[in-house]
C-alpha cells in the first residue's frame, strides 16, 4: 500500500487536479521540467526505479516525433534553419515542439502515476458524493464486462468444436447467444437487487474513508501551494511567447516564489512516499 | 411465535390454465428450520418467491399469506427487505457490485443506514463469513464457494428475521457446499434464525431440519418432522420418487426395515448403528462377477508428461500430468475445487494447449466436449435450431427420441430445467457421432432423479462403444456410473483403480454409503451394495 493513497480521495482528487492545470496548459518549459521531474520521482517510488526508466526510454521516440513533425507543419517564427520545399524549418517551432512533446510526457507520467493512487474505490467515492446511481452504474459495468467477456470466449471456444460453415457467422451467433444469457442474469440480478431493498427510498454511500487531521493538513498546503503558483501566472510574470520570436518574461521575485512553490507541489508525494518508506525502515530496525 | 402462517395459498403463472402452487398450507415457527424438497418444476422455487414480496411473479393469486401477525402485503418495501434475506440458486448472477466490501455494504447503502454501522456491520460479517481476506478483492474472482457466502452474508448484514433459500447449494462444489449447510446451522443454532431452505441433496440438511416438506405438482404431499416424513410419504404413495432423494441411511433403512415405526436413522451416524444392531456381518464383501479386465483393452486416449498454466507467470496447474484412457470405458476424473480437473479435460478435447507434453488421440477417434454450462453448447433461440446447425439433420429425430426431449425441442434453451439442458446438450453432441464423450460436471445443478435418467443414458452409450470421461465433485454420481476412478491433486493423478477399490479405500473422498458402512462391510460403496449384502448376512436374531 502506498503512503500517498491512504489520503482522502477528495484531497487527492484536487492534488492531481491542481498538478495538472498548470502541466497541461501552461506552456512554460519550466514549469513543465519541474512537472516531469516531480512525476519521474513519484512513479520511480511507486514503481521501481529501473521500470520507471525502460518505461521513460520507451517514450523518447514519441517526444523525437512530435518535437520534429511541429516545425515540419508549422512555419511560423524568425529563425529558419533550413527550408523543405520551400518551407521553412525554423527554431522557434522546434523549440515550441519540444516543450509540447515535454507537456504530453508530463501528462502520461502523472496519469500513469493517478492510475496507481486512484483505483475504482476511489473513483466510485468521488462519483457517489455527486450521485450514488452513477456511482453504483459503474460498480455494476465493472463486474459485468470482465464476466461478459468471459462467458463470450467460454462459448466461442465450445462453438469453434463444432463445424460450422463460416467464421462470421459462427461469431455473431455467438455474440447474440451472449447478450441472451447477459439478459437472463441481469433479471437474476435485478431481483437480487430489490430484495436486498434497492430502490426503496433514500440512500448512504458507504466509503471506507475519513477525513483525517493529515487531510486537512495536505489540502491546506496544497489550496496555498497553487495559490502562489498562480500569482505570477495571472499576472502574466511566467508567460513564454514563442512566435514569431521566443520571449521568455521571468520578471522579478513573484516568479521566482511561482517556481518554487510547484516544485514544492510536484515533489511533495514523491518525498512524502520517501520519507514515509524511511520512517517505515527505522521503526523496523528498533524492533 | 408464528412467523410464516400460509393459508389456502394457490398460485397460477399469467396464461396458464395449470396452477403451479395448489391449495398450500403450513406455519413457520421462530428459530425453525424448514427444509423444502421435491423434483424440478414441482413449484419450489415459485412458492418461496412467495414469501419474498419484492420477487412474487405476476400471477393469479389465491389465499393468505401471514407474516408475523401481518399480512404480507402490508408490509412496506423498506421492511420486506429488511426483514426477509432471500437467496438465490446461481452465485454469480445474485452479485451486483465488483468489489466484495462494496458488495457486503450494499444492502445497507440502500435502506441508508449510517456509515459507522456499515463500517462495522461489514466488518462483522467479513470475519464471521472467514471474507476477511478476501475483503478487496474483485467479485469476480471469487470461486463459487465464495461467491454463494458473500451472497448470504450480503443478506444478513440487514439482521433479516427470517431467511429464504431457494437451492443454494446446487451450484458450488460439495466441501463448500458442506460448508455452506455448517454455516447455515450455525446461525439458526446459534442466532435463532428462522430459515427456509430448498435443496436437491438431503444429506446433509435433512437431520437437522424441524420440519420436512415435500411438494409434488404444486400441492403440499407431505409435510412432517424428518423421522416421521418417510412414513407420510410411503402412506400416500409407497414408491414415491422422492425417496430416492432422501439420504442413503434412509433409504437402506426403507428398503431393509418392515417395521416402519422404529427409530428411524436419519444421518449417517444413526445409519452405521441400525446396521450394526440389525444386521451380521459374516459375509463382509459382494463377490465381483463382472470385473473388465482393463489391462487387454486398447487406449483411446493417452496423455503424457503435459504441462499447462494460464499465465506465464502463474504456477503449473498440471504438472506431469500422465492419463490413458481405454476404449468403451467410463473414467471419472475426481478432486477439489482447483485441481485442474476442468483444465485436463479441456486439454484433451483440445481447447487448450499444453505447453509441455503429448496428447494422443487414436486414429478415428471423434472427441467432444461438454462443457461445465451446458448452455454454451446452445447459440440458437430453439433447441431444435441448434440441432439443425449440425450435418447430421436425419439423425435429430432418433437422438432426441433416445433421450426423451423431443417436447423439448421447439422450447428456448433458458426455459429448461438442469436436467433437461443437460439432456439436450448431450443430444447435441451425439448428433456429432463421437466416439469419445468428455463431461465436465454433469450432475450441477440436476435432481436425483434427473441424475438416474442420466446415468443409464451414458450406460446405454457405453453398451453402443462410445468411451466416456466424466469430470465431478459429485462422488455419488462416479461411484454409479464409472469403471474406473483417477483423484487429481496438485496438478496430477494421485490415484487410480476400479471404482469399488477407489472408493472403498479412500478414507475420507468417499460416498456416504461408504462411510455408513465402514467397518461393517468392505467396498460397500453404493446404496445397492449395503442392501445386497444385508440380505445376504440376514437379520440378527431371526427366528
Amino acid at each position: 500500500m502506498k503512503a500517498f493513497s491512504n489520503f482522502h480521495p477528495v484531497v487527492i482528487f484536487i492534488y492531481f487536479i491542481a498538478v495538472f492545470s498548470v502541466s497541461m496548459f501552461i506552456q512554460n518549459p519550466v514549469y513543465l521540467f519541474i512537472s516531469m521531474t516531480g512525476s519521474f520521482l513519484f512513479l520511480c517510488v511507486l514503481n521501481t526505479i529501473k521500470t520507471t526508466i525502460i518505461s521513460f526510454l520507451k517514450y523518447i521516440p514519441f517526444t523525437v516525433l512530435i518535437t520534429i513533425l511541429n516545425p515540419l507543419f508549422s512555419h511560423n517564427g524568425a529563425t529558419p534553419l533550413f527550408f523543405i520545399n520551400d518551407n521553412a524549418f525554423t527554431l522557434e517551432a522546434l523549440i515550441y515542439g519540444s516543450v509540447l512533446a515535454l507537456m504530453i510526457l508530463c501528462v502520461i507520467f502523472w496519469f500513469k502515476c493517478f492510475n496507481i493512487i486512484f483505483n475504482s474505490e476511489k473513483i466510485l467515492f468521488l462519483f457517489g458524493k455527486i450521485s450514488p446511481k452513477i456511482s453504483l452504474i459503474f460498480s455494476m459495468a465493472l463486474h459485468f464486462i470482465p464476466n461478459f467477456s468471459k462467458y463470450f470466449n467460454e462459448v466461442l471456444s465450445v462453438q469453434k468444436k463444432m463445424k460450422s460453415n463460416s467464421k462470421l457467422k459462427l461469431y455473431i451467433n455467438c455474440f447474440s447467444a451472449v447478450i441472451t444469457h447477459s439478459f437472463e442474469t441481469s433479471v437474476d440480478t435485478a431481483d437480487s437487487m430489490s430484495a436486498r431493498g434497492h430502490s426503496t427510498g433514500k440512500v448512504t454511500n458507504f466509503g471506507r474513508f475519513r477525513f483525517k487531521t493529515n487531510d486537512f493538513i495536505l489540502l491546506i498546503s496544497i489550496i496555498t501551494l497553487i495559490i502562489l503558483t498562480y500569482i505570477a501566472i495571472v499576472a502574466d510574470n511566467t508567460k513564454v511567447v514563442y512566435y514569431p520570436v521566443i520571449i521568455f518574461s521571468n520578471s522579478g521575485i513573484s516568479a521566482f516564489i511561482s517556481y518554487i512553490s510547484f516544485a514544492v507541489l510536484c515533489f511533495l508525494p514523491g518525498i512524502y512516499e520517501i520519507k514515509e518508506d524511511l520512517k517505515w525502515k527505522y521503526s523496523i530496525s528498533k524492533i | 411465535m408464528e412467523v410464516f402462517n400460509i393459508k389456502n395459498l394457490s398460485f397460477s403463472y399469467p396464461k396458464s390454465s395449470e396452477k403451479a402452487l395448489d391449495n398450500i398450507n403450513f406455519t413457520v415457527e421462530q428459530g425453525d428450520l424448514i427444509l423444502l424438497c421435491g423434483e424440478s418444476g414441482s413449484g419450489k422455487s415459485t412458492l418461496l418467491k412467495m414469501l419474498k414480496p419484492q420477487l412474487t411473479p405476476e400471477g393469479n393469486i389465491a389465499g393468505e399469506i401471514i407474516f408475523k401477525g401481518k399480512n404480507l402485503k402490508e408490509l412496506s418495501k423498506k421492511e420486506s427487505a429488511e426483514k426477509i434475506g432471500f437467496v438465490m440458486q446461481n452465485p454469480d448472477s445474485q452479485i451486483v457490485t465488483d468489489k466484495v466490501y462494496h458488495e457486503l455494504s450494499f444492502a445497507m447503502e440502500n435502506l441508508a443506514y449510517d456509515k459507522e454501522k456499515i463500517r462495522l456491520k461489514t466488518g462483522e460479517m467479513a470475519s464471521f463469513f472467514g471474507l476477511s481476506n478476501v475483503f478487496n478483492n474483485d467479485t469476480n474472482n471469487l470461486s463459487g464457494g465464495q461467491k454463494q457466502l458473500l451472497n448470504l452474508a450480503s443478506v444478513l448484514t440487514l439482521q433479516p428475521e427470517i431467511l429464504i433459500l431457494d437451492e443454494p447449494t446446487s451450484q458450488i462444489d460439495p466441501l463448500s457446499a458442506q460448508n455452506f449447510i455448517n454455516i447455515l446451522k450455525n446461525l439458526n443454532r446459534d442466532f435463532g434464525i428462522t430459515v427456509i431452505i430448498s435443496e436437491h441433496n438431503l444429506e446433509e440438511v435433512f437431520d437437522f431440519a424441524s420440519k420436512v416438506i415435500v411438494l409434488e405438482k404444486g400441492k403440499v404431499c407431505a409435510c412432517n418432522t424428518p423421522d416421521k416424513i418417510l412414513k407420510e410419504l410411503k402412506r400416500n404413495n409407497e414408491n414415491h420418487p422422492i425417496i430416492n432423494a432422501l439420504p442413503v441411511s434412509l433409504r437402506v433403512y426403507n428398503i431393509l426395515n418392515k417395521n416402519i415405526d422404529d427409530k428411524v436413522p436419519l444421518n449417517i451416524k444413526e445409519g452405521r448403528k441400525f446396521l450394526q444392531e440389525n444386521f451380521n456381518a459374516d459375509i463382509k464383501k459382494l463377490h465381483e462377477t463382472d470385473l473388465i479386465d482393463n489391462k487387454k483393452k486398447n487406449a483411446v486416449i493417452t496423455l503424457k508428461n503435459i504441462y499447462f498454466r494460464y499465465e506465464k507467470n502463474g504456477s503449473d496447474i498440471l504438472k506431469d500430468f500422465n492419463l490413458s484412457i481405454k476404449k468403451g470405458e467410463i473414467y471419472a476424473v475426481l478432486g477439489a475445487n482447483g485441481s485442474g480437473k476442468s483444465t485436463a479435460v479441456k486439454i484433451i478435447s483440445g481447447i487448450l494447449k499444453a505447453y509441455h507434453g503429448k496428447v494422443k488421440i487414436y486414429k478415428n477417434e471423434n472427441v467432444m466436449y461438454l462443457p461445465q454450462d451446458p448452455l454454451t453448447l446452445f447459440i440458437k433461440d430453439k433447441i431444435i435450431d441448434d440441432f439443425e446447425l449440425s450435418d447430421n439433420k436425419g439423425k435429430i429425430n432418433e437422438t432426441s427420441h433416445i433421450l426423451g426431449i423431443e417436447h423439448l425441442l421447439n422450447k428456448h434453451p433458458y426455459d429448461l430445467s438442469g436436467g433437461e439442458i443437460q439432456k439436450a446438450a448431450l443430444a447435441k453432441l451425439l448428433l456429432f457421432n463421437p466416439s469419445v464423450l468428455i463431461l465436465d460436471e454433469p450432475t450441477k445443478g440436476i435432481d436425483a432423479f434427473a441424475k438416474d435418467e442420466l446415468k443409464i443414458i451414458l450406460k446405454n452409450l457405453q453398451k453402443e462403444g462410445v468411451t466416456i470421461i466424466i469430470v465431478t465433485h459429485d462422488t455419488e454420481f462416479a461411484c454409479s456410473v464409472s469403471d474406473r476412478c483417477g483423484l487429481l491433486f496438485n496438478g496430477n493423478i494421485i490415484a487410480e483403480n476400479s471404482t469399488k477399490e477407489f472408493f472403498g479405500g479412500n478414507g475420507f473422498y468417499t460416498t456416504s454409503a461408504n462411510k455408513m458402512s465402514r467397518g461393517f462391510y468392505e467396498n460397500a460403496v453404493l446404496f445397492e451394495d449395503i442392501i445386497k449384502l444385508c440380505n445376504l448376512n440376514g437379520e440378527k436374531n431371526a427366528e
